[in-house]
């Protein structure tokens, strides 16, 4: 069985990369017309030894020379039909063809979009943390020049953002001598050797004030370059996914619900996995461990190449089901399709057993009590009440 | 002879349901029946509870948001509601059902909460008189 | 592949969890705790849960790992033990572990070190008064005692005004910890919440340098801090604490960072948010193992993206590595066992 990951940022190439070292067969889909994501973007991460576009380099030709893993740029997923083990995808491919794909299991890993807040101030140059990487690889950013970060402006920052300041401020304070102020409420430190990185920054000069909350339109600051973190949303496009797969979202509009039986890869339907940006906020490290364990996930599941079925699963009675379709409107699963049943001669409701988590919440609802969860049977509970 | 209330708990597997099945040992007037989710528990069964003579039905579920199945406990709290105004249409108290939230690390607050069931459901009285309704 | 044998040390939250991906993929697991229980430091944590909506601490993930682990058929559990001898031959690692008398000798052909931590001794930082001034906690004070009585009940009345410290033995160059333990801003504010539901009129004054507010939604949690207006955030570390008996209360000293003046402020309960330290068994994991450690003491992965040590064959799960919340040690230990079953 195969598995389709879809996003061609550094977590799925990762994910992708594991998996097909497993010998899993992979396709991997990317909206954009190159892989790497974001991280392309960016002239250095903290903690990473070579340059960000190197790494990802790296990565991808570990992918192409893996034979059976098939990538698909300017694609996108369009329909995703079946279950955990019997998914089948059609994909938007260049040229608008339709290409279908039979998978076992789905890695979601569509990363993240940057928006940065509209403000004009008093003739600044003023930029986002995506155009001082660029700056900063094309040496746009001249020395000695005096520079200022404006961080946690309506709301805190994100870790990436906060990460990328102090990485950034260290960077221009060090090798091209600038002047540089970082104006925020909350220093953000909680990560493997960020408050290293912020102490080397304090005592090499940068200047770190504390500030409560800021008012851009009355701000006077005499700076060459005026740094305003971008905000992190959900990779936009990606509203169709959550209905074109029926998987749960966080109330700001990432992947996963917050919920800590989910973490970290799992979303509400089985054989979906959640891995990167797309659903945590946090610095390279944790994003290439998050990959990792999606995929480890995945390649569990399709070991055997055969999907458990839990004993405790339900079993809608053909019979009495009135096609209400009440179940499948309340199932947190999505485990419940419509089929024809030879047996009771009419379309009826049925559940997938492989996708099943044998909640019951179907069999509760069931206004004709046409469902029933094994082992929990209605007669059996109502037995033991007396 | 001192009044037992006779109390069923429904506690879903995934909340403190060893805790309540300890209760159940040691008293033979309480009755736990054990549900994979709380979702699973429809109005049927906790009207049969009441039906069968039990004097109290406790609902235990998960806190908001730790439900393994995402909505369960949501779901069995509109259930509860709806119950409860189904037994006021029959003329029984509603506050001989109740429901609570308990994370299956809260063994302490259940026991607390449980001495506090036993004390409402002993004030309360049976369900039915001596001779039935 | 031959039947492979691997030793975990440590049987807290990351240990379990390494331990039992790589023994539901059929390799035996020798799984050594000192303690005479398992379940490390988690198993005296709180469900921090406020109006009964989860705060996500993960404190009762444990729960279902362990009842796992009991029954797991390929993983052998040695309470009360320790590792009193290892060497090395070729690709195996013969190790010796001791419990009181016994001697268990075990091959092994790959290590995991999840050794956790050892939370910081607050009486160390001597200006709060932690051991001498009785309206003084710890976090772990605070979590242990909720977790076995149900409710706070820690003074004789109900407080009105309550205090948290925060970065009480982390961020702190003068004690070497020059490190951020990310954990105690987040336990910190679902305590904080927690008090504030248990006692609707008290006060919470949070004593911070820079909320770390990082992780999945808890930038909504602060949020919902910040719009409650019985607790404030100030801006300041305190310089000492002392008692005043003749009011039960603990007076707190501060620098009031934007009128610039000193401050006294009396408080009912004085909570210190301790940090976590490296545990005070890694030194003999360093010796005997002969792992790198960082300047503080934790263990040291070959680079920043691995769970390899500079020994072939031993991996890193967990805080031993680095402070982590429950999810993140989760994660990492998850993230050991792809990297072992890499390996072996």
């Amino acid at each position: 069985m195969s598995i389709l990951i879809l996003g061609g940022g550094i977590a799925g190439i990762n994910s992708a990369v594991y998996l097909g070292e497993q010998g899993h067969k992979v396709t991997l889909i990317e909206k954009e017309k190159e892989l790497g994501g974001k991280l392309n973007n960016l002239f250095s991460v903290y903690g990473l030894d070579v340059s960000p576009k190197d790494f990802v380099s790296q990565q991808i030709s570990k992918l192409k020379k893996l034979s059976n893993i098939t990538v698909f740029t300017s694609a996108e997923l369009v329909e995703t039909k079946g279950h955990v083990g019997t998914f089948n995808s059609k994909l938007k491919t260049q040229n608008s063809k339709l290409v279908e794909i039979k998978h076992g299991a789905i890695i979601i890993a569509t990363g993240i979009d940057v928006s940065t807040p509209k403000m004009s101030c008093n003739s600044q140059e003023i930029i986002n943390h995506t155009r001082l990487e660029k700056g900063i690889a094309g040496s746009k950013i001249r020395r000695l020049s005096k520079v200022v970060f404006l961080c946690d402006l309506d709301k805190e920052d994100s870790q990436i953002i906060a990460l990328s300041t102090l990485k950034n401020a260290l960077l221009l304070r060090e090798k091209l001598r600038c002047e540089v102020s970082v104006l925020s409420r909350n220093i953000k430190v909680a990560g493997r050797k960020f408050e290293k990185l912020y102490t080397t920054a304090r005592e090499k000069g940068v200047v770190f004030s504390a500030v409560e909350g800021v008012d851009i339109g009355g701000l006077q600051l005499i700076c060459d370059w005026l740094i305003i973190g971008e905000s992190i949303l959900p990779s936009h496009g990606t509203e169709d996914l959550f209905l074109i797969l029926g998987v749960e979202r966080d109330k700001q509009g990432f992947f996963q619900h917050n919920n800590v039986h989910f973490m970290p890869n799992l979303s509400n339907r089985k054989g979906i996995f959640f891995a990167g940006a797309c659903h945590i906020d946090a610095g390279l490290n944790d994003i290439l461990d998050d990959s990792l364990t999606a995929a480890y996930a995945a390649h569990n599941l399709l070991a055997k190449n055969t999907i458990e079925i839990d004993e405790k699963t339900a079993k809608v009675d053909e019979e009495k089901c009135a096609l209400c379709l009440t179940c499948i409107r309340s199932c947190p699963h999505k485990a419940i399709d419509i089929e024809f049943s030879r047996e009771a001669g009419k379309k009826a409701a049925r559940i997938i057993e492989e996708a099943c988590f044998g909640c019951g919440i179907c069999a509760s609802l069931c206004p004709a009590s046409a469902i029933q969860l094994r082992e929990y049977e209605d007669e059996k509970i109502l037995k033991l009440i007396g | 002879m001192a009044y037992k209330p006779n109390i069923t708990i429904f506690c879903c597997e995934n909340s403190v349901y060893e805790t309540v099945l300890s209760v159940n040992k040691r008293h033979s007037n309480i009755q736990v029946i054990k549900v994979p989710c709380s979702g699973k528990i429809s109005s049927i069964h906790i009207l049969k509870c009441f039906e069968s003579g039990k004097d109290m039905v406790m609902v235990i579920t998960c806190i908001e948001e730790a439900c393994h199945f995402i909505n369960g406990n949501i779901r069995v709290g509109k259930v509860v509601e709806a119950t409860r105004n189904r037994l006021k249409e029959l003329d029984i108290e509603d506050k001989r059902l109740q429901i609570f939230n308990f994370a299956p690390n809260m063994e302490e607050k259940f026991h607390r909460v449980f001495k506090d069931i036993v004390l409402q459901a002993s004030e309360l009285g049976p369900i039915y008189e001596e001779g039935g309704v | 592949m031959k039947h492979k044998n691997v030793l975990v040390v440590g049987a807290g939250i990351a240990g379990i969890t390494t331990a039992l991906e790589i023994a539901d993929r059929g390799i035996t697991v020798h799984l050594v705790e000192r303690d005479s229980s398992i379940g490390g430091h988690v198993k005296r944590f709180c469900c921090k849960a406020v109006d009964d909506v989860c705060t996500k601490c993960g404190a009762c993930l444990l729960k279902d790992r362990i009842d796992r682990i009991k029954i797991h058929p390929n993983i052998k559990i040695y309470l009360s033990s320790n590792i009193s001898d290892i060497s090395k031959s070729k690709d195996k690692f013969f190790v010796q572990i001791k419990h009181s008398n016994k001697i268990n000798p075990v091959e092994a052909d790959a290590i995991i070190i999840a050794t956790g931590f050892t939370p910081f001794d607050a009486t160390s930082k001597g200006r709060f008064g932690y051991g001498r001034i009785p309206y003084v906690f710890t976090g772990l004070d605070i979590e242990e005692h909720f977790k076995e009585k149900g409710k706070f009940n820690l003074l004789d009345e109900i407080p009105k005004r309550v205090a948290f410290i925060q970065c009480v033995g982390s961020r702190d160059e003068h004690l070497n910890k020059g490190y951020c333990s990310r954990v105690c801003c987040r336990y910190a504010l679902r305590l904080a919440m927690m008090i504030r539901e248990a006692f609707p009129e008290v006060k919470v004054d949070i004593f911070y340098m820079d909320i770390q507010s990082s992780g999945k939604e808890f930038n909504m949690l602060y949020d919902q801090c910040k719009d409650d207006s019985k607790i404030e955030f100030i801006k300041s570390i305190p310089t000492k604490a002392q008692e005043i008996p003749e009011t039960k209360s603990v007076r707190v000293l501060y620098e009031d960072m934007t009128e610039t003046k000193l401050v006294e402020k009396d408080y009912d309960l004085l909570v210190l948010s301790i940090g976590i330290m490296p545990s005070k068994d890694n030194q003999i994991i360093e010796s005997l193992f002969g792992i790198n450690t960082d300047e503080f003491g934790f263990f040291e992965p070959v680079d920043n993206f691995s769970t390899r040590t500079n020994v072939q064959g031993v991996f890193l799960s967990g805080v031993c590595e680095g402070p982590k919340s429950i999810s993140e040690t989760i994660r990492h230990a998850e993230k050991t066992a792809v990297d072992v079953m890499e390996y072996l």
